[in-house]
């Protein structure tokens, strides 16, 4: 008799509490949404599943010894695993259109007026009783308006790392829903005859340009801002040795092995932070706001600077293309692009807003290096 | 710290912020033009001697294929 109650308090059904149940289903949810809804999957499954794990009673997978302790331990808490992805990123990165027109670069600039008004926003959302961000949990919200994965997996994990798993959760939620949050906010800030204007074709770029382009970033960046470069560092290297072309195979295994197996650890870290009384507060609720806040703002921001810049500018400029300037690489700029053919069913904008595209990317490390720089 | 002691912080935060993410990438803007001056003409668009055909096609083909590489190609660069 006394054997079986043994047997029976080391069975999950006996230990199960509330919550933990509930976070398996939010991480069930997250493996539906990547696998019928395809969500970003790449990240969503292993989120998802690591939610599952982190929360079987009795395991131990997130306590010293279990092994999604040590993933976290290892990868997020040193910062290693998003720095290892943005090198990946900057791998796989062309930042041939942003060279041919540098302007662009404004655009990446006035999406990041997202972030910061997020940010101001985490900080009001203090008047509703329940909340009370402090502005470090308010910049790691906020960051989550760069729409890049990445550096908001940095940040949260250097400013707020308690609330890392509800960020991360928005961050990659968010970027999925790219297509469905934007066209709506482009379409309400534009003309119909807006939508039309065709761009100049792109001047040819250089080889020697490419090569110099990330060096000359980086350089920049050591200058006014050190505080971004293990984000921009990592992502010009990454950028330096695709284009140098003498190293193709470490080229090929930052963009291709290398980010696959630092995401699957990436993805299990972060669904290891989905505990129940991290996860489920109101502040995670307060988190999914700001973050669909965060990035229908920059979208706007985005789209108005355009509109500015098309007044003043004797060549003519697609506002849609101020969409791009939120990060969320390629597929803002895949969403301009289809903004535009229904417009204008002859006018391919995809080369033109990948220049603002990775001028996001930039600007949102950037960004997240002043954030770092002032309130870390 | 208070709300509006942090609201006032937070709206600090976000000028500043947005004054210098403006500055640096307009710094960056000149950096790259500079760059275009003294690294972009090296690589003019290279013009490949056309290979004399053999093939028979009418002018307008030929022109429109043509047409559609130099589109494809700078579109692919």
């Amino acid at each position: 008799m006394e054997g079986l109650q043994t047997l029976w308090a080391s069975t999950a059904l006996a230990n199960f509490e509330i919550g933990q149940i509930v976070m398996m289903l939010v991480g069930g949810l997250l493996l539906f949404l990547a696998i019928k809804k395809g969500f970003e999957p790449l990240l969503l499954l292993p989120i998802g599943f690591g939610a599952v794990l982190a929360n079987i009673p009795l395991a131990g997978f997130t306590e010293p010894g279990g092994v999604l302790y040590y993933i976290y331990y290892v990868g997020i808490e040193t910062g290693v695993f998003p720095l290892l992805i943005f090198m990946g990123v900057g791998a796989m990165t062309d930042f041939g259109a942003l060279i041919a027109n540098p302007r662009m670069l404004f655009l990446g600039a006035a999406a990041q007026f997202g972030i910061f008004a997020t940010l101001f926003g985490a900080i009001a959302l203090n008047l509703v009783p329940g909340f009370d961000f402090s502005l470090k949990d308010a910049s790691a919200i906020a960051i989550i308006g760069g729409a890049d994965g990445p550096t908001a997996i940095f940040l949260a994990s250097k400013l707020a790392p308690d609330l890392l798993g509800a960020i991360a959760v928005a961050a990659y939620s968010y970027m999925a829903l790219v297509p469905i949050i934007q066209p709506p906010i482009m379409k309400a800030l534009t003309t119909p005859e807006e939508r039309k204007i065709k761009m100049e074709q792109l001047r040819q770029v250089s080889k020697k340009e490419k090569i110099l382009f990330p060096l000359a970033v980086l350089f920049l960046t050591i200058l006014f801002l050190p505080a971004a470069t293990p984000l921009v560092g990592m992502f010009c290297l990454g950028n330096l040795m695709k284009e140098s072309g003498v190293v193709d195979r470490l080229s090929n295994t930052a963009q291709n092995e290398l980010i696959n197996i630092v995401t699957i650890f990436l993805g299990l870290a972060v669904g290891s932070k989905l505990s129940a009384d991290q996860f489920l507060t109101i502040e995670t609720l307060g988190i999914l706001g700001l973050g669909a806040v965060a990035f229908s703002i920059g979208t706007g921001t985005g789209v108005l600077m355009a509109k500015l810049m098309s007044k003043f500018s004797d060549k003519p400029i697609n506002p849609l293309l101020g969409a791009a300037g939120v990060s969320a690489v390629p597929m803002a700029a895949r969403v301009v692009n289809k903004v535009g053919l229904e417009a204008n069913p002859h006018n391919f904008l995809l080369m033109h807003a990948m220049g603002p595209n990775v001028a996001g990317v930039l600007g949102s490390a950037v960004a997240a290096g002043i954030l770092l720089a002032l309130v870390g | 710290m208070s709300v509006s002691e942090l609201l006032y912080e937070a709206a600090i935060l976000m000028v500043v912020g947005m004054v210098v993410v403006f500055i640096f990438l307009t710094l960056l803007i000149f950096a790259t033009k500079l760059l275009s001056k003294f690294a972009g003409q090296e690589e003019a668009p290279v013009n490949n001697p056309v290979q004399p055909s053999n093939l028979n096609a009418p002018a307008p083909v030929i022109a429109a294929i043509s047409a559609a590489i130099h589109q494809y190609k700078q579109n692919n660069k």
